[in-house]
C-alpha cells in the first residue's frame, strides 16, 4: 500500500507526539528520510501543538443577539443606581450599582425570577439578616435585599452584595500557572472562609468554582453564600436552564442530588470543597456528568466512586489524596466533621506534619464469637455452656468498660437474665440434654424458635444480646438467611434500647452475612454504622478494634482495593500483637487476611509466608482437623495455583475437601470454594471436563446457600461460562457469562473490575458464535471501565481493546487492527508476571497478530508472530484462578 | 418534536435505515436551531452561550432517558455536530456582515456565560469562517482528524466519548486530536498570512 505525503506527514507526527519533546526532532529526522519538506512540516506541526494560545479549539461559542436589558439607569428602592450590566450567572443577572448612603459601588444580582409574590417572606427577611452578619475577607459580603419591580408588572427579588473584582478560581489558578501548593492554600483559606459562615449557621449549598473569585490580592472570595437557602422555599419558579442546571450537578454531594434536602448540612459544603479541591489539582471533576441524563448523573454521583487523586497525578497521591478523599466521602459522616478540620489538614501536610484522616479506617470490633463456635460446631453440652458463657462474657465485658455503676448493675442483671434463657432452652428443650451431646443446629433452631415466641420479650436488651451470638452461629454453620432474621430484630432492640454495645454487635453480625452473600456495599454501610454505635458506647479503642479492622480489610479486599487491606490488616496484626492478653488465634487470622491480600497483588511469596505462619499456629491450636485449618490450607493452595506450582496445590486442596466434608453438611459453602479451586487445578491441568463437573457441583451448593443471586453464584458462572468456551459450547457460555454479568452488575456496580472482567469473558463467547459486532460492543463497554479504574496501559484494558481488535478483523475491517494489537501486545509483554491469565492472553493476542498478518498477506510477520519459541494457546479463552472465598 | 419520535428516528437510522439516517439530520438542524434562537435571544448582545451545551441539551430534549444505544448515539452526535457546524457558520457569516462600533464590556463572571468585547466578538466569527474553510481542506487530506474533530469541537464529546464511538482507544483520538489542531492552527495562519 503505498502512502501519499499527507499520510505520511500524520503518521510520523502521530508516533512522535508522544515523545518528550527533547527526543522528537531526532526521531523525526530519522523518519523522514531525508525528505526535507516533510521533516519541516512534522516540526512546524509539532510548534503548533506546543504552543497552542489559550482557548484555541476549546468550545465554539455563539454570541447573543437579544436587546441590552432594560434596568441599566433605573435605581432600585431609591438607593441602588445601577450602572452597567456584569454578568450573567446560574440564578441571575448581576449589575454594577452606585449606592449613596453609603457612598459606595455594589453589585446587584437581580434574580431570573417569576415572582408572583408582592411582598418578601419574613423568613426571607430573617434570612437575609443572618447573612449580613457574616463577615470575612474570603467572602463576598450581603449588604441588603428587597425586590425590584420590572416593566411588565412582576417583581424579583435582588440582592446587594460586595461588589468583587477578580478572575474565576480555575480560571486564575490556571493563568497564573499555581502550583500545587499554592492551589492547596487557596483551598484552605476557602475552608477558613466556609468555617466562619458554618458557625455563624449559613450554609452555602452552591459552592462550586464558578462562584468564587481571586482578586487582585491573590483572595479568594467566595459569591453567593446563603442565597440558595434564602430563596429557597419562596414561592417563585427560578428559570434555570438544563445546562445550568448539568454546571452546578458536578458540584454536589450524594445527599444533595438524592433530594434529600432535609439531610443537606455543614457536611454538604465540605463534599462542594473536595470537589474544588479535586479539580483544581486534577484536573477534571471527580464524578464526571457532564455526558448524561439528569437519572444517570445522580447514579454515578451517588455510586461512582472519584479516581484517586494519585492516579491522575503521582505527585497527589499520599496525604493529599487521602483529604481530597475525606472530604468526598459518599457518607457524610465519614467525611470532615467542619471546614477547619479540612483546612487544619490541607496547612499540616503543607507544614510536613501528618494529617488526622486516614484512609477508610479507623475501626472497631467483631464477633469475638468468632473464635468459641468453632469449638462447638460439632456440639455436645460443653458447647452450649460456651455459648452462655459467651453471651455472659459479652455482657460483662462491658461492664468493665462502663463507668456508670447503676448501668453497670444493670447490665449483670441482663447477664444473669441471658444465662436464665440459655439454661431453660436447655433444661426445657432438651430435658436428657445431660446425657446426649446436642447438634448445635438443633439447639440454634430451638433458640431462634423461643425467641420468635417471645420468651424475652420483656427484657427487649436481654433479647438484642441473645441474638447476636444465635445468628453469627447460625451465619458460620451457612445458613445465612436464618443468620439475618435471628440478627435484624436486635440490630431494632438494640436500637430503641440504646444499648449501641450490643447495638455495634448486631450490625457488625449483619456486615458479616451481606459480606458472605457478596453485598460489598451494604457490609460496608453496616461496619461503619457499627463503628459509629461502638464508638458511642466507648468502646473505640477497645481490644476488639483489632477484629473490625480485619472484617473491614476483607471487605476492601473483596471490593478489589488488595493495598487497603492490606494496610489495613497489617494496622491488625499490630494491635493484636500488642495487646497485653495476645490471642494467637487472631494474630492468625491477620496472617490469614494479609495471605490474601499479597496474594491478590501478586506477592506471592509474602502470600505463602502468611498462609503457612497462620496454619502453625491453627495446627498448634487445634490440631489438624478444623474448620480453620481447612480454610488457611485452601489459601495457601491458592497462592501456589498463582505461583504455577500445581503440583503443590492439588494435594492440599483434596486435603482441604476431604476436612471439610468430614466437619460440614455436603451443601456447606466452604466446599464450594473448594471446589472452584480444584476446577481451576484441573483446568490448568487441561482436564477441561473435569473442572465444568466441579464448577457446576460448586454452583449448585452456592445456590442452596444463597439464592441465585449473590456474588459467589456470580463466580461459579463466570468459571463455568470459561470452560463451556473452551469446551467449544460458546451459545451455553454466553448464557452463563450474561447471568454473571447481570449479577455483578447488580451487586459490584457498573464500573467494577469484575464486571469488566465478565464482559471480557462474554465478548470472547460472542467471537466464538461470529458474532463480531456484539462482541465489539461489550469489548468496548469492558475498555471503558478498566480504563476508568486502571488506565490507558493496564493488562486488563489492553486485553479488551486486543478484544475490540480481533472483533474488527473478523468484521473485515481492518485498518485499526495492527496498532490495536502491537498496543495491547507491548502492554502484557511488559508485566513481568507469572500468573498465568496474563501469559495466556499474552499468547492469545500474538495468535490474533499472526491471523491479522496472514489476512493482509504479510507471511513473514505472520510466522514470526507463530514462532515456535513462543507459547502457542489453542484455548479460545484465558484462564481465571480461582480465588479464596471468604 | 416528539421525544419518542425522536429516539424511534435515531434507532432506525442506527439500525441502517436510510430514510431515518436522511431525516436525522434535518431533524437536529431544526431542533437545535430552534434551540439556539430561543437562547440567543435572551442574551444581552456581546454575551456568549457554549455551543456545545446546546447539543447537550438538545440531546436530553430528545432522547432524555432513553438509551438510544451505541450506534444511536453515533448517529446522534454525528448529525448534531454536523448541524452545529452549518448554525455556527451561517451565524458568523450573518454577524460578519453587520458592523459593529467600539466600546468594551468587561469581566467574565461565569465561565460558561461570558461578555466579550466587540473586538473579541469579531475575532469569534472570524474564527468560525476561517475555520470552517481549513476544515473542508483537512476533510479531503485527513478525513480521520476531521471525523475527531466533529465528535470533539462540534459535538463537544470528550476523548472517551469519542473513542467509544470511533471505535478506536482513546489514546488514538488523543492523537489524533493533537495532529488536527496543529494542522487547523497551521493552516488558519497560513491562510491569513
Amino acid at each position: 500500500m503505498s502512502e501519499s505525503r499527507a499520510q505520511r506527514i500524520e503518521r510520523i507526527f502521530l508516533e512522535v507526539v508522544e515523545l518528550p519533546p527533547g527526543e522528537q526532532r531526532a526521531q523525526v529526522t530519522r523518519m523522514s528520510d531525508g525528505d526535507g519538506e516533510i521533516e519541516a512540516e512534522v516540526i512546524a506541526l509539532l510548534d503548533a501543538d506546543a504552543s497552542h494560545p489559550p482557548g484555541f479549539m476549546e468550545s465554539p461559542v455563539m454570541v447573543g443577539h437579544g436587546k441590552e436589558p432594560s434596568l441599566i439607569g433605573t435605581v432600585l428602592d431609591a438607593r441602588y443606581r445601577i450602572v452597567r450590566l456584569i454578568g450573567h450567572g446560574g440564578m441571575g443577572v448581576v449589575y454594577e450599582a452606585e449606592q449613596e448612603h453609603p457612598t459606595r459601588r455594589v453589585a446587584v444580582k437581580l434574580l431570573r425570577a417569576g415572582w408572583e409574590r408582592q411582598a418578601l417572606s419574613r423568613r426571607f427577611e430573617h434570612e437575609v439578616e443572618l447573612l449580613g452578619r457574616l463577615r470575612h475577607p474570603g467572602i463576598a459580603q450581603v449588604f441588603d435585599a428587597g425586590s425590584a419591580e420590572l416593566g411588565d408588572g412582576t417583581v424579583s427579588p435582588y440582592f446587594v452584595m460586595e461588589l468583587v473584582e477578580g478572575r474565576g478560581l480555575l480560571a486564575h489558578c490556571d493563568e497564573h500557572g499555581l502550583g500545587i501548593r499554592e492551589r492547596l492554600e487557596l483551598v484552605a483559606s476557602i475552608c477558613d472562609a466556609v468555617q466562619h459562615a458554618h458557625q455563624r449557621g449559613v450554609i452555602h449549598r452552591d459552592l462550586k468554582p464558578e462562584n468564587i473569585l481571586v482578586d487582585q490580592g491573590g483572595r479568594a472570595r467566595i459569591l453567593d453564600f446563603g442565597i440558595a437557602r434564602a430563596i429557597d422555599g419562596e414561592q417563585m419558579t427560578l428559570t434555570l436552564e438544563s445546562g445550568q442546571i448539568l454546571g452546578s450537578l458536578s458540584s454536589m454531594s450524594p445527599e444533595q442530588i438524592s433530594g434529600q434536602g432535609e439531610v443537606v448540612d455543614t457536611r454538604t459544603d465540605i463534599y462542594a470543597i473536595g470537589v474544588i479541591m479535586y479539580r483544581l489539582l486534577g484536573g477534571r471533576a471527580p464524578v464526571e456528568v457532564e455526558d448524561c441524563t439528569i437519572a444517570e448523573a445522580v447514579r454515578r454521583i451517588n455510586e461512582m466512586e472519584p479516581l484517586p487523586l494519585g492516579r491522575i497525578t503521582r505527585t497527589l497521591s499520599g496525604d493529599i489524596e487521602t483529604i481530597c478523599a475525606c472530604a468526598l466521602d459518599k457518607d457524610k459522616n465519614r467525611r470532615y466533621a467542619s471546614a477547619s478540620e479540612m483546612a487544619g489538614d490541607i496547612r499540616r501536610f503543607l507544614n510536613d506534619q501528618p494529617i488526622h484522616a486516614r484512609p477508610a479506617s479507623t475501626l472497631y470490633h467483631l464477633s469475638k464469637f468468632a473464635r468459641r463456635h468453632r469449638s462447638i460446631v460439632g456440639g455436645s453440652l460443653i458447647a452450649l455452656l460456651a455459648l452462655i458463657a459467651m453471651v455472659i462474657g459479652m455482657t460483662t465485658a462491658w461492664v468493665e468498660t462502663s463507668r456508670q455503676r447503676d448501668l453497670a448493675l444493670a447490665s449483670l442483671a441482663d447477664a444473669d437474665a441471658a444465662s436464665e434463657f440459655f439454661k431453660r432452652l436447655l433444661y426445657e428443650a432438651y430435658p436428657e440434654s445431660g446425657r446426649r451431646a446436642v447438634p448445635l443446629r438443633e439447639f440454634l433452631d430451638a433458640a431462634t424458635h423461643q425467641l420468635d415466641e417471645g420468651v424475652l420479650r420483656d427484657r427487649p436488651r436481654v433479647e438484642a444480646q441473645v441474638r447476636v451470638p444465635v445468628g453469627v452461629s447460625l451465619r458460620l454453620l451457612g445458613s445465612l438467611e436464618e443468620s439475618a432474621q435471628t440478627i435484624r430484630p436486635a440490630i431494632r432492640l438494640a436500637r430503641t434500647q440504646g444499648d449501641d454495645k450490643t447495638l455495634g454487635d448486631a450490625l457488625q453480625a449483619m456486615a458479616s452475612v451481606e459480606f458472605t452473600l457478596g453485598n460489598l456495599k451494604e457490609a460496608e454501610r453496616l461496619v461503619h454504622e457499627s463503628m459509629d454505635a461502638y464508638r458511642r458506647a466507648g468502646l473505640a479503642d477497645s481490644a476488639m478494634m483489632a477484629a473490625v479492622i480485619d472484617l473491614l480489610a476483607q471487605i476492601r479486599q473483596e471490593g478489589d482495593y488488595p493495598q487497603e487491606a492490606i494496610a489495613l490488616a497489617e494496622q491488625a496484626l499490630a494491635i493484636r500483637e500488642q495487646l497485653p492478653n495476645r490471642v494467637d488465634e487472631r494474630i492468625a487470622r491477620s496472617h490469614q487476611t494479609l495471605g490474601v491480600a499479597y496474594r491478590r497483588i501478586g506477592n506471592l511469596e509474602r502470600a505463602k509466608e502468611h498462609a503457612q505462619a497462620a496454619l502453625d499456629i491453627y495446627t498448634r491450636l487445634f490440631g489438624d482437623r478444623h474448620p480453620l485449618v481447612a480454610e488457611v490450607t485452601n489459601n495457601l493452595a491458592i497462592a501456589h495455583l498463582y505461583a504455577n506450582e500445581f503440583e503443590q496445590a492439588e494435594p492440599l486442596l483434596l486435603q482441604v475437601l476431604e476436612i471439610r466434608k468430614e466437619l460440614f453438611d455436603a451443601d456447606h459453602p466452604s466446599i464450594a470454594t473448594t471446589l472452584n479451586a480444584l476446577g481451576g487445578v484441573a483446568y490448568l491441568a487441561g482436564r477441561h471436563d473435569e473442572a465444568l463437573g466441579r464448577y457446576r457441583e460448586a454452583l449448585r451448593i452456592r445456590l442452596l446457600a444463597t439464592g441465585p443471586d449473590s456474588g459467589p453464584v456470580a463466580l461459579c458462572r463466570y468459571n463455568i461460562a470459561q470452560q463451556l468456551l473452551i469446551l467449544n459450547r460458546p451459545a451455553e457460555s454466553e448464557k452463563e457469562a450474561r447471568e454473571a454479568l447481570r449479577l455483578y452488575e447488580m451487586l459490584s456496580g457498573m464500573n467494577a473490575r469484575t464486571t469488566g472482567e465478565t464482559l471480557n469473558l462474554l465478548a470472547m463467547s460472542l467471537l466464538a458464535q461470529n458474532r463480531p459486532e456484539e462482541s465489539l460492543r461489550q469489548a468496548r463497554r469492558a475498555e471503558s471501565i478498566f480504563e476508568y479504574l486502571d488506565g490507558s496501559d493496564s493488562d486488563s484494558t489492553a486485553f479488551a481493546q486486543a478484544l475490540q481488535a480481533r472483533a474488527l478483523h473478523v468484521m473485515g475491517q481492518v485498518d485499526a487492527v495492527e496498532s490495536m494489537l502491537i498496543d495491547a501486545h507491548r502492554v502484557h509483554a511488559d508485566l513481568v508476571t507469572s500468573q498465568p491469565i496474563r501469559n495466556h492472553r499474552l499468547a492469545l493476542i500474538e495468535g490474533w497478530l499472526a491471523d491479522y498478518y496472514e489476512t493482509v498477506g504479510n507471511a513473514d510477520e505472520a510466522a514470526r508472530w507463530r514462532a515456535p519459541d513462543r507459547q502457542q494457546t489453542t484455548d479460545p479463552v484465558p484462564s481465571a484462578v480461582p480465588r479464596e472465598t471468604p | 418534536m416528539a421525544k419518542s419520535e425522536a429516539t424511534r428516528v435515531i434507532q432506525a437510522a442506527a439500525a441502517g435505515d436510510r430514510n431515518a439516517a436522511e431525516a436525522l439530520l434535518p431533524m437536529l438542524y431544526s431542533e437545535l436551531h430552534r434551540l439556539a434562537e430561543a437562547r440567543l435571544e435572551r442574551l444581552p448582545a456581546g454575551q456568549t452561550l457554549q455551543a456545545t451545551a446546546l447539543v447537550h441539551e438538545a440531546f436530553l430534549r430528545l432522547v432524555g432517558e432513553e438509551d438510544p444505544g451505541w450506534d444511536g448515539k453515533a448517529h446522534f452526535f454525528g448529525a448534531a455536530a454536523r448541524a452545529m457546524r452549518d448554525i455556527l457558520v451561517d451565524q458568523a457569516r450573518r454577524k460578519g456582515r453587520l458592523k459593529h462600533g467600539g466600546g468594551r464590556r468587561r469581566v467574565a463572571l461565569e465561565d460558561a456565560v461570558a461578555t466579550l468585547s466587540q473586538e473579541e466578538e469579531a475575532t469569534i466569527t472570524d474564527e468560525i469562517v476561517s475555520l470552517e474553510a481549513a476544515l473542508r481542506r483537512m476533510e479531503e487530506e485527513y478525513p480521520r482528524a476531521a471525523e475527531v474533530v466533529m465528535y470533539r469541537y462540534f459535538a463537544g464529546l470528550d476523548s472517551e466519548q469519542t473513542a467509544s464511538i470511533l471505535g478506536v482507544s482513546t489514546r488514538t483520538v488523543e492523537r489524533d486530536w493533537r495532529f488536527a489542531r496543529a494542522w487547523l492552527r497551521r493552516a488558519i495562519e497560513d491562510a491569513s498570512a
